[in-house]
């Protein structure tokens, strides 16, 4: 449909800028994809779940009851209160305080920030690394991709955990405590990117190989383009689909060795508390009764989770239809 | 046309893929028989439905794909109504396929002599050593050297065309009536398709079953076939035999499809070709599918359905073989 | 076939050769050997003596030649923190982590691919989905928090079982086993299905993910079109040829166990592997954890070099060169 001529008098913008709107977004809404999310409840409930703690991550100083960074809040009086439907509890604390008088609720919206923040850093890192990896890889071929596929085949063979930490255990031995608590969390960064990222390179390899014979490669050739810079056209809108899936499972498993790392006392310090790290901590109080320390962090992660892994399930069912 | 009796009857079959925005109508109201020890061919761009029908005769289609009208009969019963165990009875015994890519045709895990005589054991009683004998004698009798030997090897050890013919001896192996070839060389190189086809027929007459021969390729329906339907969008648009439909072609697509073959000693300026593409199946037109491709298309063809019409030896579904409309476009001149 | 086998050996010592670099150069330069034996008073005098006797003046491949040497008698040196040797350490906590691990990885394997061939052949049925659904809640649990909830439920709710260590060991030589009491085993189960979990519901997609694909090749449908019985085609045509993929996974699990087990082994504080490399880790102990890496490395090579031997025997594309001439 050709959109007429809009009346000088009318405001400029509008028929036409929602026009052009509806048709660009008309085949999204339209599509296979947004179809299936409309049809499966459970997406929608996991979309909104993840969403909900995204925002409340970023907005924590704002959604959380108490500022627990701020040492001066901290009340010893008020430790080891159990939630505010149990006896003894408070409503002031809804999920209750740990053993220094912390609001649990407020630390875990803290410590989901801090697991996001480690888990999306440790994605993103691998996306890339992987992504490059793999054109360079499928592009070249020959001694550049054996050497790089043998790699990513000993990567695969030590996982995040056993390279975070050695990496840990090196810095021990070189570094005061103090350095080594703030060097931890690129660590962590690093040693999930680095177990993560084989799976990018794989597959974005593969697509490589494919397009790499392909006829416009070879026709950019002759008329002087460099064909890696097609490729990079080219292979990248491809594999869209495929990396953003591995994105997405891969961040529920960097969520996941995050929390580990922290748990093993490895991972970010409790000055900085992720929930892993909440866990860790409530974990001493768990038989003696106080258990709230460390079951609202462990639900908090698995929920969040749980979450991430139903988008990138249905992400994956989506954008593949013949699995279904 | 001839005396011989009918090994497979299609009668007004209606395949459809139930989506969620309705029902795709992959083939309409197709109606077709294959006679004893004949060969019909199947032709058509990819999409047309041919690949359906066979998979639907055969009781294969991919769900949600499904029979939602018509019958097929074989042998003069109906088999498209069958349990699903009864119906894998049918398939291998009596009705065989072959499909196009021979490389992924056979299990890589499996030495062919395996799954030749299980394939061998699961319709007949026969001892192993019996099922094997059978086995090489069919391997020899496709045409593979040595055989005794070949028999214990894996598939990855046979290039594409000695594949295609193991292929062809699984799909023979326990002498159905009827072979439905799914374009059993279109993957392979030309110069082995000949062969292909050679081998094919030949077998065919000697085991006395009958071809349900599917390509899109003219060049070897006019070698191989008896007999030939043309399908467009879901419906045949012409069937008749070989010669006829390709010497005199009735219908206007079938017309254009011929134009499209090269001739040797002819100028290749001549190649025409038809205009457009055929519609998907979600966007058939009102009227004659190919209306809007027709370089002969009239008022009627825009609002009627033309069913198969009696012309000569063949039948075409074309309104310009309907004397009624006949007289109407005379008058209108 | 030796070939084959010849090539996977060759790249196996590589391998090691790399990890046994790095190794050496841990123990080497990361952490100073001299100062960690003499503690910080010592003598100028005594450092360098010291650094003669230790060969730590000789040329640095020399040293590397000795170290390998060593390393190939199972000598790794002195714990700094315990002070006594490494090798008799791992040989003590060597049979507990290998028991634990074995143990999962056939509860992961026996209950996760039969459940994985069940929901891919009866993909819509109710059991499939239930099946799917605790997977999906399988991979979204961390190892240590299963770990903490089966301790609660069957430890301290419901009293059944105990919640930390072995016990109940029988000697076998110098090997330690829980294998062969009952209380051997009901200290071992709760570990033992908390490293299993993991990695079962992993198995269980995977086989269905690969079964889905094989039933929708072309041999499937060939083979179905000539009239094979549905058990012959699930269980022998595609059941086998989902095995290939399926193994390489498994293998690299194994691996993963390993690493798993030293989470398993804090929650439950099972005195193997893994309790002994985090320790070392936080007093940088540095002996400790260049042995282990290299154990770890050994045994990921022995893994290896199992899979490809059952690639072999699945396989028959590796068995056989392709004859020449065809095609």
């Amino acid at each position: 449909m050709q959109p007429t001529r809009t009346s000088p008098d009318m405001p400029a913008s509008s028929p036409r800028m929602w026009r052009r709107f509806y048709e660009n977004t008309k085949g999204f809404f339209d599509g296979d994809v947004f179809y299936s999310f409309s049809r499966s409840p459970l997406t929608i409930l996991a979309f909104v779940i993840t969403m909900a703690m995204f925002f409340a991550a970023i907005f924590a100083p704002w959604v959380a009851p108490y500022d627990t960074y701020d040492l001066r809040s901290l009340n010893l009086m008020d430790a080891y209160k159990p939630p505010a439907w149990s006896p003894g509890g408070e409503a002031e604390y809804l999920l209750g305080t740990d053993d220094q008088g912390r609001d649990v609720l407020s630390a875990i919206i803290f410590g989901l920030r801090i697991s996001l923040l480690v888990g999306f850093s440790g994605v993103i890192l691998a996306a890339l690394v992987g992504t490059i990896m793999g054109l360079l890889s499928g592009y070249f071929g020959g001694w550049i991709d054996a050497v790089i596929m043998r790699i990513a085949d000993v990567q695969l063979t030590f996982p995040a955990i056993l390279i975070a930490l050695m990496i840990d255990g090196i810095a021990s031995t070189m570094m005061s405590s103090q350095a080594r608590a703030d060097f931890k969390i690129y660590v962590i960064i690093l040693a999930i990117a680095a177990s993560l990222w084989v799976n990018f390179a794989r597959t974005v390899r593969g697509s490589t190989l494919v397009e790499k014979n392909k006829e416009y490669v070879q026709a950019a050739k002759v008329i002087g383009i460099h064909p890696l810079l097609i490729m990079i056209r080219h292979v990248l809108p491809n594999v869209m689909g495929p990396v953003l899936v591995i994105a997405t499972l891969s961040l529920a498993v960097a969520i996941l060795t995050e929390a580990t790392l922290s748990f093993l006392g490895v991972g970010v310090p409790p000055t900085n508390p992720s929930l892993g790290t909440l866990i860790r901590i409530g974990n001493d109080f768990l038989f003696s009764g106080e258990w709230w320390m460390s079951i609202f962090p462990g639900v908090m992660l698995v929920i969040l989770v749980l979450a991430v892994n139903l988008l990138g399930d249905w992400l994956r069912d989506a954008l593949n239809p013949k699995l279904r | 046309m001839s005396n011989k009796k009918p090994v497979l009857e299609v009668r007004n079959l209606r395949v459809e893929f139930p989506n969620r925005r309705g029902n795709l109508v992959a083939v309409d109201d197709v109606s077709f028989t294959v006679n004893e020890g004949e060969v019909l061919g199947v032709v058509g761009e990819s999409g047309a439905g041919k690949s359906m029908t066979g998979s639907a005769v055969i009781g294969l289609l991919e769900p949600p794909g499904r029979i939602a009208g018509g019958e097929v009969l074989l042998d003069g019963e109906r088999i498209d109504n069958l349990s699903p165990e009864a119906m894998r009875r049918v398939r291998g015994k009596r009705i065989g396929m072959v499909f196009q890519d021979p490389l992924t045709s056979l299990n890589p895990l499996y030495t062919v002599g395996r799954q030749l005589t299980e394939t061998i054991q699961t319709h007949q009683n026969v001892s192993d050593s019996q099922a094997r004998k059978q086995a090489i004698d069919l391997l020899a009798e496709v045409g593979i050297p040595a055989p005794e030997k070949r028999i214990d090897q894996y598939p990855h050890q046979f290039s594409g065309g000695m594949r295609q013919r193991v292929v062809i001896a699984l799909a023979l192996c326990v002498n159905p009536r009827m072979i439905i070839a799914d374009e059993p060389t279109t993957a392979l190189d030309v110069s082995i398709q000949a062969q292909i086809i050679k081998l094919l027929k030949r077998l065919c007459e000697d085991h006395g079953a009958a071809v349900m021969l599917i390509t899109h390729d003219m060049g070897v329906i006019a070698e191989t076939a008896d007999r030939v339907a043309v399908m467009y969008a879901g419906r045949i648009a012409e069937i008749g035999p070989v010669k006829d439909v390709i010497k005199n072609a009735k219908h206007p697509y079938t017309k254009g499809l011929m134009g499209s073959i090269p001739v040797v000693g002819h100028d290749l300026e001549r190649l025409s070709q038809i205009e457009g593409s055929m519609p998907r199946l979600t966007e058939i037109p009102r009227g004659c599918a190919f209306n809007p491709r027709c370089p002969e298309v009239f008022d009627r063809c825009r609002v009627e359905r033309p069913d198969l019409i009696d012309v000569g030896t063949s039948r075409a579904a074309c309104w310009l073989h309907d004397p009624a409309s006949a007289k109407k476009t005379e008058a209108a001149e | 076939m030796l070939d084959f086998i010849v090539q996977r050996l060759v790249q196996a010592v590589f391998v090691m050769l790399t990890v046994a670099m790095i190794s050496f150069s841990l123990f080497q330069f990361v952490g100073d050997p001299v100062n960690n034996m003499l503690g910080p008073e010592a003598t100028a005098e005594q450092r360098l003596a010291a650094r003669e006797t230790l060969g730590l003046n000789d040329p640095i491949p020399v040293q590397f030649t000795k170290w390998v040497g060593n390393a190939v008698q199972g000598e790794f040196g002195q714990s700094y923190r315990m002070g006594r040797p490494v090798s008799d350490l791992i040989a003590q906590r060597l049979p507990a982590t290998l028991e634990l691990v074995a143990v999962s990885a056939l509860i992961a394997v026996f209950v996760g691919v039969p459940m994985g061939v069940y929901t891919g052949l009866k993909r819509n049925s109710f059991l499939s989905k239930i099946f799917l659904t605790v997977s999906l809640i399988g991979i979204s649990l961390p190892t240590f928090l299963i770990g903490i909830l089966l301790i609660l439920l069957f430890g301290v709710t419901l009293g059944w079982l105990p919640t930390f260590g072995r016990g109940g060991l029988t000697n076998i030589g110098n090997w330690e086993t829980s294998l062969l009491t009952a209380r051997g085993w009901s200290h071992l189960i709760l570990p033992a299905i908390t490293l299993a979990l993991f990695q079962l519901t992993l198995i269980m997609r995977l086989v269905r993910a690969e079964m889905l694909e094989v039933l929708r090749t072309d041999y499937i449908k060939f083979a179905k079109a000539r009239g094979l019985r549905q058990r012959s085609i699930n269980f022998g045509h595609a059941l086998k040829n989902t095995l290939v993929p399926v193994i390489t996974i498994m293998g690299l699990q194994i691996g993963a166990l390993l690493a798993f087990s030293i989470i398993t082994e804090t929650v439950f504080q099972w005195p193997g592997m893994g309790l002994l490399i985090i320790q070392a880790i936080n007093f940088g102990d540095i002996p400790i954890m260049s042995s282990y890496l290299v154990l770890v490395a050994l045994f990921f090579v022995i893994i290896n070099l199992v899979v490809d031997l059952l690639y072999y025997v699945v396989d028959p594309r590796l068995r056989i060169e392709r004859t020449a001439g065809a095609h």
